[in-house]
């Protein structure tokens, strides 16, 4: 199953810039353009953070995909 | 990525200059009389600026989070520790396949013994120089992926 963020979004209406993000958390503005892009899934750790930081709770900044995890495991079986 | 850069080329250059050095030694020396060549001089001046260098990347560079201690593992965040641990199992996996390519090709050669010691010098720094090759391709490559 995949993990969708809508990190992108809490940090646009928040105004703020990937490298303003990125230093809050403490990780490169790299690792910020790679949550929004998708491809890559953060430790809980990071999530966590990212939640605290954008003051939203965590399962609206992540939520699985189910539709896409089901297409997937069909695939896979 | 600069730092992997930074840290591979050095490593390879010291590897090279190593086995240079090496193959120097075992060629000009006889039972009982080790001769150390000009070459030793130029891997000891090599690690020694290298050294130095890492140690002032370490100082002005912890933006990019170049450790000097952990050199090519070092990470600025945990994605980046996700592309090095990636880049080093393929780097493993290359490494391994190719010494066992080069076992089969060196079992293989006829080789006056003379140069074997040689060839087995340059075979087994070869491989090194691959592995630091490979890990450095790879991270650049897992970089830009993730």
């Amino acid at each position: 199953m995949d993990i969708i963020n809508q990190v992108k979004k809490y940090r646009k209406s928040y105004n703020l810039t990937q490298e303003s993000l990125a230093q809050a958390v403490g990780v490169s503005r790299r690792t910020i353009i790679s949550l929004e892009k998708g491809s890559y899934t953060p430790s809980l750790l990071l999530a966590f953070q990212l939640a605290d930081f954008l003051e939203v709770d965590i399962n609206e900044l992540f939520y699985l995909d189910k539709e896409l995890g089901e297409k997937h495991e069909k695939n896979n079986f | 990525m600069k730092k992997i850069i930074f840290e591979q080329v050095g490593n390879i250059g010291m590897v090279f200059l190593l086995a240079v050095a090496l193959a120097q030694t075992v060629s000009s020396s006889t039972t009982g009389n080790i001769l150390f060549g000009s070459c030793w001089f130029f891997f000891l001046v090599w690690t020694i600026l290298f050294g130095l260098l890492k140690w002032l990347y370490s100082k002005f560079g912890k933006k990019e989070g170049y450790d000097f201690m952990d050199g090519e593992f070092s990470s600025r965040d945990e994605r980046e520790k996700v592309v090095s641990n990636r880049a080093v199992t393929f780097a493993y996996k290359a490494t391994i396949t190719l010494l066992l390519v080069e076992c089969l090709v060196f079992a293989g050669l006829d080789i006056d013994s003379s140069y074997l010691k040689i060839i087995g010098i340059f075979f087994l720094s070869g491989s090194i120089i691959f592995g630091f090759l490979a890990y450095m391709l790879s991270w650049i490559f897992y970089n830009l992926k993730i």
